[in-house]
């Protein structure tokens, strides 16, 4: 028997991030509403899942959204089949999109309501705070709506936060139009890199942008910046 | 361009052509500081005249920025989007003049600042006003 646990305890995106960080090869499988599935890590990677006839990422992206069950951790279990390429963060983000894209379907037709409660918006916090503390280099790591208005910050100097949050509105709408322009597809991100200060903004989801600021004492690394967005994106 | 004279026009032209063949981009692009082309060499999908306003809004925008987190000179500036394109903005100084360079970039995998200062260095070698 391996490790148990319930997913009040443990969300699905935590239960990968910390078998991929670990760089796990074992097998989770998840129990909710009568419904079971598994996922299975190779050296940290996410490798397979399945659930009923779907498997692959489309059988990530179903369970991501459980959160209520039990799971079973069984380490050094092997998978059967590989039929997922795309990095751990990749598919935490790519999930956190879809929820929200579902989330506001739901909301428009008057089922569900958004989260704004306060554990969330501290466990936001304390997520930047700490990606904050990790990396030397980071000055300050937020997340804004594309209306300006910051939702949660970590700082090492102060920002005045309204004016923190209308950069991060004005360079994903104005990168938006941009690239709609020049028939590209959708906004990522952009870098403003100055001299001393880097400044990142990208897409969390569809009404959200991360903003972060680094000194240039070390190259502002994507796999950071991937870490940290994989860790909020299910938090906004 | 008008203000250049025809043998550098001539060099200009055979410097963006080179390097958009070279580098595999989409377009490069040279404007004033208001936005305005001066040089350009683009395939024929692109239409330089919207990557020029692109440019030219975006250094508006960016000095604000720049200014209210108290960074100092800005170096680049680039948009990415989801499939790993790109376009990248560098402002420079040749003679008393402020300009930007645009590189649209199709792909990816492609590499642009071997040509990036390539092209600086050259623009700023031969331009006169």
């Amino acid at each position: 028997m391996g490790l148990q646990g319930s997913l009040h305890d443990m969300s699905v995106a935590d239960l990968i991030q910390v078998n991929c960080q670990d760089k796990k090869t074992a097998s989770l499988t998840l129990i909710s509403n009568g419904k079971e599935a598994v996922i299975y890590f190779k050296d940290g990677s996410v490798v397979h899942s399945e659930i009923d006839q779907i498997i692959g990422e489309e059988a990530i992206y179903k369970i991501l959204s459980w959160d209520e069950g039990e799971f079973i951790l069984n380490v050094g279990a092997q998978s059967p089949q590989v039929s997922i390429k795309r990095n751990w963060s990749g598919l935490l983000l790519e999930g956190a999109k879809r929820l929200d894209e579902l989330t506001d379907q739901g909301e428009e037709l008057g089922l569900v309501k958004e989260d704004t409660s306060p554990e969330k918006s501290e466990k936001l916090n304390t997520v930047l705070s700490q990606y904050i503390n990790a990396f030397k280099s980071i000055d300050l790591a937020a997340v804004a709506g594309i209306d300006g208005i910051v939702k949660a910050g970590a700082y090492k100097e102060n920002i005045e936060g309204a004016v923190l949050g209308g950069i991060g509105a004005a360079a994903y709408n104005f990168g938006k139009r941009a690239l709609g322009l020049l028939k590209m597809d959708q906004f990522s991100y952009t870098l403003l890199k100055g001299e001393s200060n880097t400044v990142f903004v990208s897409a969390l989801n569809k009404s959200t942008v991360l903003i972060v600021v680094s000194d240039n004492s070390t190259e502002l690394k994507m796999d950071q910046i991937n870490k940290l967005m994989a860790a909020v994106a299910p938090l906004v | 361009m008008e203000n250049q004279p025809v043998t550098n026009q001539h060099f200009y032209k055979d410097l963006f052509t080179a390097i958009n063949l070279e580098g595999g981009f989409s377009e490069v692009l040279l404007t004033d500081d208001s936005g305005l082309p001066i040089f350009s060499s683009s395939n024929e999908t692109e239409d330089t005249e919207i990557t020029a306003a692109i440019v030219s809004k975006i250094q508006q925008s960016v000095f604000i920025t720049k200014d209210h987190l108290q960074m100092t000179d800005l170096e680049e500036i680039s948009l990415y989007d989801n499939q790993g394109k790109r376009l990248i903005i560098r402002p420079f100084k040749a003679g008393s003049s402020t300009m930007f360079l645009a590189i649209l970039m199709p792909k990816k995998s492609l590499t642009y600042k071997r040509l990036l200062k390539k092209t600086l260095r050259e623009v700023t070698r031969n331009w006169e006003i």
